[in-house]
């Protein structure tokens, strides 16, 4: 790694240390699960222990899968752009997972276990036992590997400080499906006494700082410069328009310039936008601060991943958030899990919001008590894994006639999705985009009303409908949504040919459809799909066990330029076993 | 088709197709403003651009003649700065001096296009940087005190990895 130091002195080589090896203990965060969450196919809690199914490569339930692969959920009209691209993330990191070992170690190993679709992690994190500090451990570009599963052992940053905390961010949107890790193992050190183990924590082992910028210290001695200066010249909006393309990171250093810089560098005008997900690990009460004096028109706000475990934040953010009431419109909280209801009260305050995401805040929406109630512009609302309830929903798309984009994957705690759907057909007429992934509380009656959405692209109704007669639904939805581009039907199990061939036959803009786990439909239907959709990019035909593994080569010879999915386990553990 | 005299600071004139040199949005509302005829055959004094710099922007005017006209200024508009043309990153391998001279007389012609390229140009140069590593990159002064300096080492620290 780059920040390696030639001085390194490991703590084993100084004072007596075990050596342990040990795998996952407990599951403390997550931003990407495939399941909902009572069940443990493919949940991040398989990572717990040890590995079971490495090295056997494929789809395995046992496992942790990622929900998105490849760059099929980027063409989404719903993803979410950067809101402030200047920040964009090198590495591209989409998602994390963090775990916990049930003891602290100085890390010297760690040994990811991909099982499926192997090259995702990008970073690996190791969270300080001693105080709530994040250190980097690796870092890489997202990695290209064959079909097979992978060892996944990175040389890590040497530290002598002790870690018990561990998280992985992935980047897969190199990959051809769904990326799957069995087991992480954290191999490391650990003082023999408490002692030692107290001293460590402290660092009284090792209190000799890390030089800092230390090599310019020569710099100093020049006085006198001997170019010059050319930024003089240039007048004070040349500067700001230099500086709107620099991100967060690099504008808090050309404060440190000089005066001058420094007096530019606070203009309100840089701080329209903030993405702080990239800097997660850095944020804190003080960088609330901070960005409460720059910023007096904020428009939109990304604080993603950030601020969990730490007090006072949620109160900090709060105070931010209404100190920009009038002008925010974007605003993206995914994995924020501290958000309250007080917190949405005042997110309702923020009048012209138009793309709200709450992705995984679990808890923020409270019973039989309307939230977001002042909300009456958005457009986009993106409420994954949260615990919003039919009554609340159904209120926010009443006062939301511009809605376009609504995702409510994983939504527990709607119970009747149907009067939803109905809702919306009355209320929502803009809607382009509806995404109900694992909701399951949808029946056929509830799909009917689809057909009321003229202007509907995509529509994932993935394992809605999995134990339950389609009858004749999916008319509704041919009929009435003539531009429909993307199409989840996964796990209709009721589904056939015979009902699945009107779609196949009108909706001419289809570019990806799947009908994962439709055990009845046939070769013939995949052909008739190829053949007679001329936009079609994307067939996910997995486990469908009608259709024979000839049939889709074939297929994919005679379609190469669609994608053909056909998830499957290579290997039979019966069989090697 | 018609062409235009522009007459740099040290009194070079430089014929141009007058369309290359309306992607100045300067010399295009004093064409306008003027009535200045396409046909006539005035010279037009460009007080603040020299010579050497004025050709490289009619050389790189000339290369983007084509190019689509440039979207509105507003806040959605691309702040990346990894999206710079292969052809332009050569155009831009110029000293600090010319660079910065290519600035100024982008803005005072107002080449949009041209003025994006070479501020995102010394955004990269100063991207990743440290104060220190700041000040020597462009010969800058510091010109805070010490105590000064170390408040505003403190206001900033947030970002920092500790």
């Amino acid at each position: 790694m780059d920040n390696l130091k030639s001085d390194f002195v490991p703590a084993e080589t100084l004072i007596k240390m075990y050596h342990l090896e040990q795998y996952v203990h407990v599951i403390l965060d997550y931003t990407s699960r495939y399941n909902n969450s009572n069940s443990s196919y493919y949940s991040p809690f398989n990572l717990i222990g040890k590995y079971e199914i490495y090295p056997f490569y494929g789809d395995y339930p046992e496992t942790y899968f990622l929900r998105s692969y490849g760059t099929w959920w980027k063409k989404s009209d719903s993803c979410q752009s950067n809101y402030r691209p200047q920040d964009f993330d090198p590495l591209g990191a989409e998602d994390y997972v963090t775990v916990e070992f049930e003891s602290a170690v100085v890390p010297r190993d760690i040994c990811i276990y991909e099982t499926y679709n192997p090259g995702a992690v990008v970073r690996i994190w190791g969270k300080l036992a001693s105080d709530t500090h994040w250190v980097l451990l690796w870092r890489g570009h997202p990695q290209q590997y064959p079909s097979k599963s992978r060892k996944f052992h990175p040389k890590i940053r040497p530290v002598n400080q002790l870690v018990n905390v561990i998280r992985l961010e992935f980047n897969q949107s190199h990959l051809q499906y769904h990326y799957s890790v069995d087991a992480i193992l954290l191999g490391g050190f650990q003082p023999v006494s408490d002692l030692y183990y107290n001293m460590m924590e402290r660092g009284l082992f090792f209190l000799k700082k890390p030089e800092e910028a230390s090599k310019f210290s020569d710099m100093d001695k020049y006085s006198e410069f001997f170019g010059e200066d050319y930024f003089v010249k240039l007048p004070y909006e040349v500067m700001i328009h230099i500086f709107q393309y620099l991100d967060l990171k690099s504008l808090c250093r050309c404060a440190r310039v000089n005066k001058r810089w420094n007096e530019i560098v606070n203009d309100p005008f840089l701080y329209q936008t903030l993405s702080l997900k990239p800097y997660w690990y850095l944020v804190n009460c003080n960088t609330i601060d901070y960005f409460m004096k720059k910023c007096t028109s904020l428009k939109k706000l990304d604080i993603s991943w950030c601020g969990n475990d730490i007090e006072g934040f949620d109160k900090k953010l709060a105070i931010f958030i209404g100190a920009n009431c009038d002008t925010l419109t974007h605003c993206s909280l995914s994995n924020c899990k501290y958000i309250s209801r007080e917190m949405l009260t005042e997110l309702s305050t923020c009048r012209n919001l138009v793309d709200l995401r709450l992705k995984n805040v679990t808890n923020c929406f409270k019973l039989d008590n309307p939230s977001l109630q002042y909300l009456d512009k958005l457009v986009t609302l993106d409420l994954t894994a949260t615990n919003i309830e039919d009554g609340d929903l159904i209120c926010i798309l009443k006062e939301n006639p511009n809605l376009k984009h609504l995702i409510i994957d994983l939504c527990e705690h709607l119970t009747n999705l149907d009067i939803v759907v109905e809702a919306a057909a009355d209320y929502n007429p803009k809607l382009t985009c509806w995404s109900s992934w694992k909701t399951l509380s949808l029946t056929a009656e509830g799909v009917k009303k689809f057909g009321k959405f003229p202007l509907m692209k995509e529509l994932d109704l993935g394992w809605c409908l999995i134990n339950k007669d389609p009858g004749d639904c999916l008319r509704y939805i041919v009929d009435g949504c003539p531009h429909l581009s993307r199409l989840i039907l996964s796990e209709w199990r009721g589904l056939n040919d015979h009902l699945i061939i009107p779609l196949i036959m009108t909706c001419k803009e289809l570019t990806q459809l799947d009908i994962f786990g439709i055990k009845n439909i046939t070769a013939e239907l995949c052909e008739k799909a190829l053949l007679y959709l001329p936009k079609l990019r994307l067939l996910d035909i997995s486990f469908c066990d009608s259709i024979r593994q000839d049939e889709v080569e074939i297929l994919r010879r005679q379609y190469p330029h669609i994608t053909i999915q056909r998830s499957c386990q290579y290997s039979s553990m019966n069989y090697l076993n | 088709m018609p062409n235009i005299k522009l007459q740099s600071s040290d009194g070079e004139t430089f014929e141009v197709d007058v369309e290359i040199a309306k992607c100045s949005v300067t010399i295009k509302t004093m064409l306008e403003d003027l009535g200045m005829d396409d046909e006539e055959e005035e010279v037009v004094p460009l007080p603040n651009v020299n010579s050497a710099i004025l050709r490289k922007v009619i050389h790189w005017a000339t290369y983007h003649k084509d190019d689509p006209p440039p979207p509105e200024d507003d806040e959605n508009k691309e702040k990346r700065t990894d999206d710079i043309s292969s052809w332009d990153a050569d155009f831009l391998k110029v000293d600090q001096g010319t660079l910065f001279e290519l600035i100024l007389a982008a803005n005072y012609l107002d080449i949009k296009g041209l003025l994006d390229v070479t501020c995102k140009t010394v955004a990269n140069m100063i991207k990743g940087k440290a104060p220190e590593e700041i000040r020597k990159t462009f010969n800058i002064k510091n010109d805070f005190t010490a105590s000064e300096e170390e408040q505003v080492r403190k206001e900033n620290e947030w970002c920092e990895e500790k």
